[in-house]
């Protein structure tokens, strides 16, 4: 089994990434040169979801290639969410507390629910201004 | 291997009752240019004992001049319990052999060694690969293929994959630096509650154990380095980890338990 990867623009400044397979010492590559490539489209402060619904094994060398696009998102003002890891996965995050969890969602409910939330806080944001 | 230079036979205990090991032996030490000492070959299982002893057992006499012998010798050792320590079989030959003889002098000199394998018995698989990152992960494939075959819950396999799997990139990243051709064998053991593996490379002396924890501050982008992950993840899920460095070898005996109640 070796790595899968495709994305989709659900909006322009919203790209979700799903990637399936195993992420590891010998895939990790794949993703960071697909994300060196996809990233700069994404606008300032725009959002990767990235959904690891496909996502069997992560080792510490993808969770360093997460932490690279989480770094390369953040430095322009976005955001990057992390959708529905499987139990291996979650096992490795909660390990190394990879990433906040506030930032993990177990579903695309509970992700929409928290965009909308960004989106009116943005919106009720700009009416105070 | 074992050779005799005119010994009594060793005594394997631990499976079964004692058991003589009457093989060939050759002249006694120092007598002749050209002695044959042939070898016998001989696997010790887990908890199994090798006993070796001088004929100062055998030939302890007690007052009326009757030598304690072998059959007295093996009578002794089948009363210690299976399993037991080498310490155990010692000190219950050299307690009947020391009531038997009681206020007679000591005729000769006496020594025992007892040789108790504490690993387990070596019917696993091994693999030998060269330190080289396709070829770790073509033998986590086998591995992973060889624990299934042995009935090894998919949760298991995959811990032992990740374990195997940063450990062994680790050697293969940092084991090398002169960049010489390495050697890495894995042996492992499915057992029915535990797959025992061991680890051993030729590479610089590493303990996994050694490194200190990473200082995990709940978001890896928030750290310039992201080192120590890999050695981290596999020291908090590997049940067991122990380091002994040999000669030229690093030395790794990692135990998986079976989740509970998934023992087979």
């Amino acid at each position: 089994m070796t790595l899968s990867l495709h994305h989709e623009f659900s909006s322009p400044d919203h790209v979700v990434v799903h990637v399936g397979g195993r992420l590891d010492a010998m895939t990790y590559n794949e993703l960071d040169e697909a994300m060196l490539a996809l990233l700069p489209q994404v606008p300032e402060g725009g959002t990767v979801v990235v959904d690891l619904t496909g996502l069997e094994y992560v080792s510490s060398a993808g969770l360093r290639s997460f932490a690279r696009i989480r770094k390369s998102m953040r430095a322009r003002g976005g955001h990057t969410l992390l959708l529905n890891p499987q139990p291996q996965v979650r096992k490795v995050f909660d390990i190394v507390k990879a990433v906040p969890v506030s930032e993990v969602f177990t579903s695309t409910q509970e992700l929409d629910a928290y965009l909308d939330r960004m989106q009116r806080q943005i919106t009720e944001g700009d009416s105070d201004a | 291997m074992l050779a005799s230079a005119g010994h009594e036979p060793p005594i394997l205990c631990g499976r079964g009752g004692p058991q003589l090991l009457d093989f060939p032996t050759g002249a006694v030490l120092g007598l002749y240019e050209d002695s044959d000492y042939p070898e016998h070959r001989l696997r010790l299982g887990r908890g199994e004992t090798l006993l070796m002893y001088t004929d100062g057992i055998t030939e302890a006499s007690d007052h009326e001049q009757r030598m304690y012998g072998i059959e007295r010798t093996v009578e002794s050792l089948a009363g210690v319990p299976p399993a037991a320590s080498s310490d155990g079989y010692i000190e219950r030959l050299l307690g009947d052999v020391d009531r038997f003889v009681a206020e007679a002098a000591q005729a000769d000199d006496i020594t025992v060694l007892a040789l108790t394998w504490h690993g387990t018995t070596v019917s696993g698989s091994e693999l030998r690969i060269a330190s080289q990152l396709a070829d770790v992960f073509g033998a986590l494939d086998r591995c992973d293929n060889l624990l299934q075959e042995a009935g090894v819950p998919a949760a298991l396999r995959s811990d032992m994959r990740l374990v195997l799997e940063e450990l062994m990139v680790n050697t293969v990243e940092y084991g090398y630096p002169d960049g010489r051709a390495g050697q890495i064998r894995i042996l492992l053991q499915p057992q029915p509650d535990v797959v025992v593996v061991e680890l051993i490379d030729d590479g610089l002396a590493f303990d996994p154990l050694h490194p200190p924890e990473p200082d995990l501050t709940g978001d890896l982008a928030d750290r310039e380095q992201v080192g120590g992950l890999g050695i981290h993840l596999a020291r908090t899920i590997a049940s067991e980890m122990r380091y002994t460095r040999n000669a030229h070898d690093n030395h790794l005996l990692l135990r998986f338990a079976y989740p509970d109640g998934s023992a087979s």
